[in-house]
């Protein structure tokens, strides 16, 4: 497989987690969300999928999740929160570990930050698909 | 904000429809009509979506709109997938593509794939490559006037196995240790950063650590891929792997620090081979390889120092058990030596097989007219 494959590939994953950690934003935006519901339990592992390998990689560790590219999202980030990086990544590291604890509870900033991390990955697949169209 | 992005919407929903419209039936050849289903499959659910985004788009306020913009922008970068990668393959149905298109069911049938072969278009402007999303294998134009490197469409095949082994139940074992390379990887990876950590060494060398560790993760796809090649068409991968390398390598212990890699070092990729050669039972043809890759390597000198660090011995002969192993499990056809010498089988990876052997001991123009029967041969096979 040329370059070109390798990109379309990651571009398919990319689109893939993009899709599933938006599905789930929309989910808790509903009114009346059942906290405790298996349905929500499901949709926090979508958001968990992404977010888990990029708190993996800002504590300094290397992540087994293979079709995400944590790194590129992390390095998209940072770019955009130059300013106040620091703080920023420990947000987000406190994010997933409530969210690992069972913590189901998003509040107006955790929903910014989600939409920070779902932007960086639709920005990594928007360079994904300019690179697989052959517009480097 | 609201109005212009419910006018992109309208947008992509009429592009869609425009697209669904340059699929014309009858298909000229049927080895395609599961690219039509699924060109029109994606259309139909992005346009799906595009309506839900509509109606959402009416309960929104102007500033809630971050996730109705970015599922828009999915839905139009799908919608023109289809359009640069799916489409062209239906609408420019050549001789040649029918011929590949014939080829890769055939040997999808001979090699026991347990999903619907992807189909072939004849655009490629690299040399093969798969689009996984809308399942097509895009070939150079005159590729199916030669043999020696038709053992390259079974490395692509590999690809959908990778795509498919979630959802087929026969590609558990493929899928569990393919998991288990990876987790073996990362292991090795956050050993050797531990250490790097604690040394008084270079600070950039942990950094590379990170660095090559994250290269695995597309690395580690087209290993896999090689090895599929290899266990399903034989020694003649390895010999088309070689013969690309001498033609368009640039460095084949090519390691950047600086940029994305997407491909491991040709290098590697030669190691990887010569250990799936050996465990397959063809120690002769891997000597024979290995001594004339050798003489071949000379040319682009020695590696970088970091190198050390990308493509340790012990990980990539871990990789090509547990690959081998879960290929074995998941009932492909693997390649043998009795497939291979059976005057009476007809099967295609045969005749790949037989072609470098013959290319090997002829002389360049007798390869050739050689070649042009054995094509010739088997489009009428195929017809």
């Amino acid at each position: 497989m040329s370059n070109l494959g390798l990109f379309a590939s990651r571009f398919h994953y990319s689109t893939n987690s993009l899709r599933q950690f938006d599905e789930a934003l929309r989910y808790f935006k509903r009114p009346n969300v059942q906290r405790d519901s298996t349905e929500t339990q499901s949709q926090i592992e979508k958001l968990l999928f992404v977010l888990k390998p990029i708190a993996e990689m800002l504590n300094g560790r290397l992540s087994e999740t293979i079709n995400f590219d944590e790194r590129g999202i992390v390095e998209i980030l940072q770019q955009r929160r130059a300013k106040d990086w620091q703080r920023y990544r420990e947000l987000i590291i406190q994010l997933t570990a409530k969210f690992i604890s069972g913590n189901t509870n998003i509040t107006e900033n955790d929903f910014k930050i989600l939409n920070d991390v779902a932007d960086a990955i639709d920005t990594e697949c928007a360079n994904l698909f300019r690179r697989m169209s052959g517009r480097v | 904000m609201k109005d212009y992005l419910e006018s992109l919407v309208v947008e992509q929903i009429n592009r869609a429809l425009a697209l669904k419209k340059l699929i014309h039936y009858p298909l000229e050849y049927s080895e395609l009509s599961g690219l039509a289903e699924r060109c029109t499959e994606i259309l139909d659910s992005q346009v799906l979506m595009l309506k839900e985004l509509q109606k959402e788009l009416h309960n929104r306020e102007e500033n809630d709109l971050r996730d109705i913009f970015r599922e828009m922008r999915v839905c139009a970068r799908y919608i023109s997938s289809v359009e640069y990668f799916g489409i062209p393959a239906l609408y420019h149905q050549t001789p040649e593509g029918g011929f590949l298109n014939k080829l890769v069911f055939r040997i999808h049938q001979e090699i026991d794939l347990p999903f619907n072969p992807p189909s072939v278009c004849c655009t490629a402007t690299e040399h093969y490559f798969s689009h996984l999303f809308t399942n097509v294998i895009f070939a150079p134009l005159s590729e199916s006037e030669f043999l020696l490197h038709l053992p390259d469409l079974y490395h692509e095949l590999g690809h959908c196995v990778l795509v498919n082994m979630e959802s087929v139940l026969r590609l558990e074992a493929v899928r569990d240790n393919y998991c288990l390379a990876f987790s073996k990887v990362t292991d090795h990876y956050n050993r050797l950063l531990k250490s790097k950590r604690r040394e008084i060494g270079p600070p950039e060398i942990p950094m590379i650590v990170e660095w090559i560790h994250s290269q695995w993760k597309s690395w580690i796809n087209e290993f896999f891929c090689d090895l599929f090649a290899l266990c399903t068409v034989g020694p003649a991968y390895a010999w088309s792997h070689l013969h690309l390398t001498i033609k368009r390598s640039d460095d084949i212990h090519e390691l950047s620090i600086l940029q994305k890699q997407t491909h491991p070092s040709d290098e590697s990729r030669m190691r990887i081979l010569i250990h799936g050669l050996r465990n397959l039972g063809f120690d002769k043809e891997a000597e024979k390889i290995s001594s004339r890759w050798s003489k071949l390597a000379a040319y682009w000198g020695t590696p970088p120092t970091e190198y050390q660090y990308a493509y340790p011995e012990s990980l990539l002969s871990d990789i090509t058990k547990l690959t081998l192993d879960g290929l074995r499990q998941s009932a492909f056809s693997i390649v043998s030596h009795e497939i291979l010498t059976d005057t009476n089988n007809n099967e295609i990876r045969a005749m790949l097989n037989e072609a470098w052997q013959v290319f090997w001991r002829s002389k360049p123009e007798d390869f050739r007219s050689w070649e042009e029967k054995r094509v010739t041969t088997l489009r009428t096979t195929l017809r």
